[in-house]
């Protein structure tokens, strides 16, 4: 393996939701230590691509490869994926009464150590205070049920809690920014970009600029129907910001 | 019919003369009744499957004076509980209790065996005994409308099982709370079964005066204990203005059936909260009853329970509200794995004069295969016009979008099933104030879901 590529690679992803197809060839290459922007009017695949790499069960690969540092993850299970490091900031996390999260964080944490390893307290107390500070977040909000009664800041919050306490290589955020005020926008933008570095790679997906403010990404990429068609550097988001979506209809229009 | 049940055995269990006719009463009830068949609504989805001729009582047990006598999974229990007070009987009597503290018994706070209690507190005794589950079904038939047609009756066989706790009880706890004294730690009684093929018949009297304030646990626990009967009564006496916790954990080994009547009557603006938790046994009939009869009275009734592999759960409920502006909040949650079964059946009983009742009712289960079964009746009888009342049922498997969720966390698929059906069962628990059973509880709940 060692002579893999440490990369995410999604290489003609095709899927479907039912017989409805919504993927429709998606090529893309994210190296570690770069993020990239997804952008895109809503409805043209930008969430179902992040779902399909995490192995949603309501989505249909049904041509394609997504290789992880060159490894094939679409015959995974969805803890395997994650496992191997993949990390998906859901755009809409789901409340479990009944289960706190400070249990939550520690089982998944224990998830990825060795057979007859145990998280340390140590490990675990020392990673979640210093989470807790960038995210300015109290200690007590452990001990609440996971994401029960949260305000859609706090779900996404937390999305990034889990993220700093898991370590990702490769982080997908579906969608984030949404709904999010400006100060929480930058707690998860402070959050995102504490983790920066040659080890993380991953896809912001956004609608907006807003959120590319604060992480400014590498590289940005257009889906429109499905495909990626328009490709370039930070500058391609602020171009959308200002022009809307119109003209990149267009180039779906002429690619197909 | 065979009448293996003789005036002999009330001998052997005695008492003083009013008892001993009460008793006779209640066998000679028990000899004239069937076993509940299909037929009776109430036991439509529960069969129990059992030859008298064949059953002696459980045996007595020597007393001891020491903890360490004790069996062993007792001895474990009493190191982790923060009850004030408590007995543990094993099969028919007590074999070891320890004493009120001084100052609640200063305040007139009795808490023995119901044996003593009969000779010592003859007449409180005599006053409630039997009062709230007497010997035959109680008669929950509504108070309808003149000219409307009253709900059904009861069916007589309902009785057969609380006939025979009521002839034949050996002994049970005894609670009794003077006017407006509040016990802060909690009492209870540790039960547990030691000889397989037997029958035991218990009976536990709770009584708080007006304004009193009591937390009473009632826990069942033994050794796998083929064809064994546990059959019990639990009367709980609720004055104006008083509150009462009662909770009772049954985790009888395999082989054991498990049929208990509790019933609480509840005064003016007094407060029941019950807690019901069934995990052992193999068949396991509990009946939770609140008669609220007074106005401004107030029952929360929570269960949880887990079945696995054969075994057959019936919860039995009923709100029956007899006075204007009563509340009652029903919440019972649910799993079933393997071939087991569940049986639900609540009833919302509202009379003609209780107006402004409040009456809800959930049921929950987790199905965890597709060879378990479960039986889910929520029945409400309303013939007041000014009342709000609701009862819902809900049955599946664990919610497939936080299984994924977790699992996209890293946590492998088994493991993230086993915390969601732990999570469902620990929403009831957030809502007892009660820490050290609440862990008991846990950990019970752990041990299931961890063999499931």
């Amino acid at each position: 393996m060692t002579n893999q590529p440490h990369q995410l690679e999604i290489r003609n992803l095709h899927a479907s939701v039912g017989d409805q197809p919504i993927l429709k060839g998606i090529n893309l290459t994210v190296p570690r230590g770069e993020l990239h922007a997804v952008m895109g009017p809503n409805g043209n695949g930008k969430s179902t691509l992040a779902k399909v790499i995490v192995g949603d069960p309501e989505y249909t690969v049904t041509e394609g490869e997504v290789l992880v540092d060159g490894v094939n993850i679409l015959e995974m299970e969805p803890d395997e994926r994650a496992r191997l490091g993949v990390f998906l900031a859901f755009q809409y996390p789901v409340e479990i009464p009944g289960v706190t999260i400070a249990n939550f964080l520690r089982l998944a944490m224990q998830a990825r150590k060795a057979e007859g390893e145990e998280v340390s307290f140590t490990e675990f107390y020392g990673k979640l205070q210093s989470a807790l500070k960038t995210l300015e977040w109290d200690e007590s909000i452990v001990e609440r049920y996971l994401n029960e009664g949260f305000s859609g800041g706090e779900k996404k919050r937390n999305e990034i809690l889990q993220m700093l306490m898991l370590d990702p290589n490769y982080i997908i955020m579906d969608e984030t920014d949404s709904g999010l005020d400006v100060d929480a926008l930058k707690i998860v933008a402070r959050g995102v970009n504490s983790m920066r570095g040659p080890n993380l790679g991953g896809l912001i997906i956004t609608h907006y600029q807003r959120l590319l403010d604060y992480i400014v990404p590498d590289k940005v990429h257009i889906i429109v129907d499905g495909r990626v068609v328009q490709s370039g550097g930070p500058e391609l988001a602020k171009k959308l910001d200002t022009e809307g979506y119109d003209w990149v209809k267009q180039l779906a229009v002429a690619g197909a | 019919m065979t009448q293996p049940f003789t005036e002999e055995l009330i001998a052997q269990v005695g008492g003083p003369d009013w008892l001993r006719n009460k008793r006779r009463e209640s066998l000679d009830l028990f000899n004239t009744l069937e076993v509940p068949t299909e037929g009776v609504e109430a036991w439509k989805y529960t069969r129990v499957d059992v030859d008298f001729s064949e059953l002696r009582p459980h045996g007595k047990r020597e007393r001891v004076t020491d903890i360490s006598a004790l069996p062993a999974s007792v001895q474990k229990r009493l190191t982790s509980t923060d009850v004030g007070a408590y007995l543990v009987l094993d099969g028919p009597d007590v074999v070891y209790a320890t004493e009120l503290p001084t100052e609640l018994r200063e305040k007139g706070v009795i808490f023995t065996d119901l044996k003593t209690a009969v000779e010592q507190h003859a007449d409180k005794v005599q006053q409630y005994l039997y009062s709230v589950v007497p010997a035959e079904v109680p008669d929950d038939t509504t108070i309808a409308a003149p000219g409307t047609t009253p709900s059904k009756s009861p069916d007589p066989s309902e009785g057969k099982f609380s006939a025979l706790a009521a002839a034949l009880w050996t002994n049970g706890a005894f609670v009794y709370v003077p006017r407006g004294v509040e016990v802060e730690l909690p009492l209870g009684s540790f039960r547990v079964m030691s000889e397989a093929g037997t029958y035991t018949a218990t009976r536990t009297l709770v009584v708080a005066e007006e304004n009193a304030q009591v937390t009473f646990i009632d826990e069942q626990d033994s050794e796998d204990l083929p064809g064994t009967y546990a059959i019990g009564a639990v009367e709980l006496v609720i004055k104006d203005g008083a509150r009462l916790r009662y909770v009772s954990i049954q985790n009888w080994g395999k082989g054991v059936t498990h049929i208990q009547r509790q019933r609480g009557d509840v005064g003016r603006d007094a407060t029941l909260n019950s807690l019901v938790v069934t995990m052992g046994g193999t068949l396991s009939r509990t009946e939770m009853q609140s008669y609220l009869r007074g106005q401004g009275s107030d029952s929360e009734m929570l269960a949880l329970y887990f079945a696995n592999e054969d075994q057959h759960f019936d919860h039995y409920t009923l709100q029956h509200h007899a006075a204007p502006h009563a509340h009652s909040d029903l919440l019972y949650k649910g799993v079933n794995a393997d071939q087991s079964v569940g049986v639900f059946s609540g009833m919302i009983k509202v009379d003609l004069g209780a107006q402004k009742t409040d009456a809800y009712q959930k049921h929950r289960t987790l199905m965890l295969s597709s060879e378990a079964q479960n039986y889910s009746v929520p029945q409400l009888e309303i013939n007041a016009n000014d009342v709000r009342c609701s009862h819902g049922s809900t049955t599946g498997p664990v919610n497939q979008e936080a299984l994924f969720f977790l699992r996209s966390r890293g946590i492998h698929k088994e493991l993230a099933e086993k915390m969601l059906v732990t999570a469902f069962l620990e929403d009831v628990l957030s809502r007892v104030p009660l820490q050290s059973v609440v862990k008991y509880i846990e950990g019970i709940i752990a041990q299931k879901v961890g063999a499931a």
